[in-house]
C-alpha cells in the first residue's frame, strides 16, 4: 500500500499555496452548509476552505480535514488551529471514521487524485448519513484540468478527471443520486446525496 | 489534542472498529483483530482479508496510529502492529 501522491504532495508542500484557488472560492457563499452540519474536508491541503467551512458550519459544527500529505497538513497547520479544525492524515480509501458521520463531505480539487475512485466513492458513501451531501467542485472544467495536469511531472501527469456526466453515472451506481451536475470551462460542480435507501441499486 | 466529539466518530481506518486514546504517548489504539503483516482485519476464521496476503491463520494484532504534531498519523502501513493479549 504505496502512497505516490502522498510523497508527490509532500515535496511540493513548501511552496504550494493555492491562492487562486482561496480566491476563487471566497466568491463562492452557499455550499449547502448549514449551522452546526458535520463537514468533511477531503483533500484539505493547507486548510484553504477551512475558513470558509467554519463560517459556514458555525462554531457549532464539526469541521473535519483530511489529506494524505501529512506535509501539507503541517503547512496549515495555524489555519486549521485557527478555525477550530484537528487535520487527520488517511486514505481516501481507507478512511478513519464511523459509519453516517458526515452531512457533507467536499471534495475541492482533489478527486482526480484518489488513486482508486470507486473504492473512494464507496467510502464517502459510507461515511455520509443516509441523505448527506457528497460535493466535487473543481474551478475549471475537466478537459482544463486533464490538459493542466498532463503539462505536470511526476506522478499527477496522469490524474484524470472524468466529465461530469461520467462521474454522474460513476456516483449513482454506488448508491448516490445526483443533484446538481453543472460544468463549464471555468467550474466543475457536481453534488450528489446519498440516497436514504439503496434498495434496487447494486453496490460492488 | 482529540477533542470528545471528533474521537466519537475516528475509527479504524483498517477494520472501522472504535479507537482508545493515550493522551499521554499520543497514540490512538484499535485492539481489533489485524494481520500482524499487513495489518488489514481478520475474518471470522482468523484469516486475511487481503487479496494477495500470505499471513496463514496469524496471531491477531492491534494497532497504534501515532498522533504528530498534533496530526493523527491514520494510514495502516505507519500503524505500529502489537499482539493482542
Amino acid at each position: 500500500m504505496s502512497h505516490p501522491h502522498r510523497a508527490y504532495f509532500n515535496a511540493i508542500a513548501p511552496e504550494w499555496s493555492g491562492a487562486a484557488a482561496a480566491a476563487a472560492c471566497q466568491q463562492l457563499e452557499n455550499l449547502g452548509i448549514e449551522p452546526g452540519d458535520r463537514v468533511l474536508d477531503l483533500g484539505s491541503g493547507k486548510g484553504i476552505l477551512a475558513p470558509l467551512l467554519r463560517q459556514l458550519a458555525g462554531q457549532e459544527g464539526l469541521i473535519t480535514a483530511v489529506d494524505i500529505a501529512e506535509q501539507m497538513l503541517l503547512g496549515g497547520k495555524e489555519r486549521y488551529a485557527q478555525h477550530g479544525i484537528v487535520p487527520v492524515c488517511a486514505d481516501v480509501s481507507f478512511m478513519p471514521w464511523a459509519a453516517k458521520s458526515f452531512d457533507k463531505v467536499i471534495c475541492f480539487s482533489t478527486f482526480p487524485h484518489f488513486r482508486a475512485p470507486q473504492t473512494a466513492l464507496r467510502e464517502i458513501h459510507r461515511v455520509l448519513r443516509p441523505g448527506g451531501m457528497l460535493l466535487i467542485w473543481h474551478t475549471c472544467g475537466s478537459a482544463q484540468l486533464n490538459e493542466f495536469h498532463a503539462r505536470l511531472s511526476g506522478i499527477v501527469a496522469s490524474d484524470h478527471l472524468p466529465s461530469s456526466t461520467s462521474l454522474a453515472e460513476l456516483l449513482i451506481t454506488n448508491g448516490f443520486e445526483v443533484v446538481q451536475c453543472r460544468e463549464h470551462p471555468a467550474l466543475y460542480w457536481v453534488a450528489a446525496k446519498r440516497a436514504a435507501a439503496t434498495k434496487g441499486i447494486l453496490i460492488l | 489534542m482529540i477533542s470528545k466529539e471528533l474521537l466519537e466518530i475516528l475509527a479504524c481506518p483498517s477494520c472501522k472498529g472504535d479507537l482508545s486514546y493515550d493522551t499521554k504517548k499520543a497514540l490512538l489504539i484499535c485492539h481489533g483483530k489485524h494481520c500482524p503483516e499487513c495489518g488489514m482485519p481478520l475474518d471470522a476464521a482468523g484469516d486475511c482479508t487481503r487479496e494477495g496476503c500470505d499471513a496463514s491463520k496469524p496471531r491477531p494484532a492491534g494497532l497504534e496510529y501515532r498522533i504528530e504534531e498534533d496530526i493523527p498519523i491514520m494510514l495502516i502501513d505507519e500503524a505500529r502492529k502489537f499482539p493482542l493479549q
